[in-house]
């Protein structure tokens, strides 16, 4: 099984090549015919992986060649495969395939059908490449390869002036993020003299014997400080949460398997695969526990008062990619790996859902506009239903099982803080159910609030249908592999992964406390928002006048883009203006424009001495004859001495 | 008077060859400029013969031997060429040929 490693990657690398090379002249809108059966290898692949796995409890390696040989510094392009990659690797290709088959649906008829479906599975495959890779510079190259493919993506419909913009945001933003990874893997390299991950001379087994080998703890805080700084950029965490948004500015299809369900759990994935580096320091857990419980509860306040579907659903997405912060924050790694993996299916569900109202929609998203249907397109109403319960952690659907283990995770972790998480994470689950049902009412209950006679939702055809039902049973069942909690396959299977922490040993009593807390408070929210958006017994726009501050300050998203433009872009703008107006124009360019116009004009008056009359050169031959014989004769003759 | 020495040969050349210069430079008509050409070829040839007379070898006379030969080609030439340009021209004034400069 360890030689076929490479063809996970390769598959899609595969079809990218095709459709981007063919794809204009001869494939069109086959393209995803050369793309869905690549990525289908590629899940096929990943779980003969995760079963071989699961027997051997042995992880898979392939070397394929030596990157860089430079004496001391030796990088191998290695595939790695242990019980967490494989997790990785079936949330990837299983969302990826699903996403490939939905989007057939709702791309059909777009001109740039095959660079969409050239980009798709470059993601596919960088995102693959960067769960597989074995060292931290392989590591990073795809890291940067998945910003890119998110980039391309966001930008796809490049036409759109704000969609251009969006996808300049995400990568400057995610810039900021990697120069801390950057420099988090310089840190490193300095400090263990290697980027490899395992083997006793890897990076993690010395950064688990870190007091052993003399390293100071301050150099572990460091380094754990700023790979979070890395994965807070990829994974959207406060402050660096402001791409994800505006993101949704790309394609639905690409928020559901980049935005939501892939490429933002990278920097999660990321901080698990160096969790010695971050169990070495209290300091640096409590960082990430603090952003990650910040990030929680805040994004879930602002999705309360947007309008924007896919923007809630975005907005979703960073509370919950909070959770998995804070859990993996106050230890409970398990429990974070399970939240990513249940996520990506109810949100990846979300995120097609919202994809599909849209498309019957003719592309409104305003949920304002909505209303009603339910009776129009029955399918994506009840796989959206699933999804939000899902998401807002009812029993017995995926994420209630993986919320409920990080919230009782962060409750009894060892570090003093865990307590405050699990109440910020309580907080942040009232708040889940409550906008994620008022999206629910808004959009699929009530009377229609849109021109009934002009536009005529529908629902969506088979290649979308499909996906929609697969996830949606996905997050029905998903969330039984960790059954029962902290005790299930799941637990056992990934614990391999973190062989260094102890694993989580719960009593039945806590389990169902817990259990029924976050139940009752996910109702709560849920009835809040039935009396609100539905029954009409709170109003909100009552609420909204009583408390303006609040409302506004909510509704603009707590004025982070406003400060950010008055910090860091505005001043950058008038820099660039001052380099633009006075260093390129004043400086660079007169100097150049100044030699030029200086060797015109002495050129004008030189050739005037071309006068083309015979004579004159005649007399310019005999007067330098004269010289050359004068100097001759007073220099080197003894004529006149 | 006294001996005749290299001298005033080379002073006659001198003499010839400022006048064929001068000539050159002043007058327009090209068949004179031709003729002070060959008149400087001449007062070069006659200092080539004084240097031979006075170093009692051969050389020199041999070599005007050639030049003489070498400028009747060039005047053949050079007569030539006029002969075309003012055909083509209806002129032998240099001054009206300034098509090299535009």
């Amino acid at each position: 099984m360890a030689d076929l490693l490479f063809l996970i990657p390769l598959l899609p690398l595969a079809a990218f090549c095709i459709n981007i090379l063919l794809g204009r002249s001869l494939i069109g809108g086959n393209a995803h015919w050369v793309a869905v059966p690549a990525v289908f290898g590629s899940w096929i692949l990943s779980l003969l992986v995760l079963l071989d796995i699961n027997d051997t409890e042995h992880a898979l390696s392939q070397r394929l060649f030596t990157w860089i040989p430079s004496g001391d510094f030796n990088v191998t392009a290695s595939l790695y495969a242990d019980q967490l990659t494989a997790i990785m690797l079936m949330v990837v290709s299983t969302v990826g395939l699903l996403v490939h088959v939905y989007s057939v649906g709702y791309m059909h008829g777009d001109p740039g059908f095959y660079r969409f479906f050239s980009y798709l599975p470059l993601f596919v495959f960088s995102m693959l490449m960067l769960v597989l890779a074995d060292n931290l510079l392989v590591l990073f190259v795809f890291w940067e390869a998945v910003g890119l493919c998110s980039y391309l993506l966001i930008g796809y419909y490049f036409r759109r002036r704000s969609a251009g913009n969006a996808a300049r945001k995400a990568f400057i933003v995610n810039r900021v993020g990697d120069l801390g990874f950057g420099l988090g893997i310089m840190l490193a390299f300095w400090t263990f003299g290697t980027i490899s991950f395992y083997g006793d001379a890897g990076i993690f087994e010395q950064a688990y014997n870190h007091e052993a080998l003399g390293i100071a703890g301050g150099t572990m805080t460091l380094m754990g400080i700023l790979l979070f700084i890395g994965a807070s950029g990829k994974s959207a965490q406060f402050p660096l949460h402001v791409w994800l948004p505006d993101a949704m500015e790309g394609p639905t299809p690409v928020s559901a398997l980049i935005h939501a369900a892939t490429m933002v759990t990278a920097g999660i994935y990321m901080v698990a695969r160096s969790y010695t580096i971050f169990i070495s320091s209290e300091t640096a857990m409590l960082f990430v526990t603090v952003i990650g419980a910040f990030t929680a509860l805040m994004a879930a306040t602002i999705a309360l008062t947007q309008n924007d579907i896919k923007r809630i659903v975005a907005y979703s997405t960073l509370s919950q990619l909070g959770y998995m912060a804070f859990a993996i924050g106050t230890g409970a790694w398990v429990a974070a790996i399970f939240h990513l993996m249940t996520h990506a299916f109810f949100k990846g569900l979300l995120f097609l859902g919202c994809g599909s109202v849209i498309h019957g929609m003719h592309e409104e998203q305003d949920i304002q506009k909505m209303g009603g249907l339910r009776k129009y397109m029955p399918l994506t109403f009840w796989t959206f239903l699933i999804g939000s319960l899902a998401n807002a952690g009812i029993f017995p659907l995926a994420g209630f099982w993986s919320k409920d283990e990080i919230l009782l995770g962060a409750w009894i972790s060892d570090y003093s803080f865990g307590p405050f998480a699990s109440i910020v994470g309580f907080a942040a689950a009232f708040l889940t159910a409550l906008y994620m049902f008022r999206l629910v009412f808004l959009v699929f209950f009530g009377k229609e609030r849109f021109d009934t006679s002009r536009l005529h939702p529908h629902e969506s055809g088979y290649w979308m249908a499909v996906p929609l039902v697969v996830l949606a049973v996905a997050s029905v069942v998903v969330g039984f592999v960790g059954f029962p909690p902290e005790d299930g396959w799941f637990h056992h299977f990934v614990h391999h992964a973190f062989e260094h922490v102890e694993e989580h040993h719960v009593t039945m009593t806590q389990t169902v406390t817990f259990g029924v807390l976050s139940t009752i408070v996910a109702l709560g929210g849920i009835f809040v928002a039935y009396l609100t958006y539905h029954k009409g017994t709170i109003s909100a726009e009552a609420m909204a006048a009583r408390f303006p501050a609040v409302y506004q300050f909510l509704y603009n998203k707590w004025y982070f883009d406003e400060l950010y433009g008055k910090i860091f872009v505005q001043p950058l703008q008038r820099f660039s203006d001052f380099l633009w107006k006075i260093v390129d124009i004043g400086v660079i360019d007169a100097a150049v424009n100044g030699v030029a116009t200086g060797i015109s004009a002495t050129s004008q008056r030189l050739r005037q001495v071309q006068t083309g009359l015979v004579a004159n050169y005649a007399l310019a031959i005999a007067l330098g004859m004269v010289l050359i014989v004068g100097v001759y004769l007073a220099g080197f003759s003894n004529l006149f001495r | 008077m006294g001996e005749l020495t290299v001298e005033h040969f080379l002073f006659l050349s001198a003499a010839l060859f400022i006048i064929g210069m001068m000539g050159v430079l002043t007058r327009r008509n090209m068949l004179i400029i031709l003729m002070c050409i060959e008149l400087m070829v001449a007062a070069v040839s006659i200092s080539f013969v004084a240097f031979a007379w006075e170093s009692n070898t051969l050389g020199g006379q041999i070599f005007v031997l050639f030049a003489l030969a070498v400028a009747a080609a060039e005047a053949a030439v050079g007569l030539g060429i006029i002969l075309a340009l003012s055909r083509r021209g209806k002129s032998v004034d240099v001054d009206d040929l300034r098509s090299l400069r535009d």
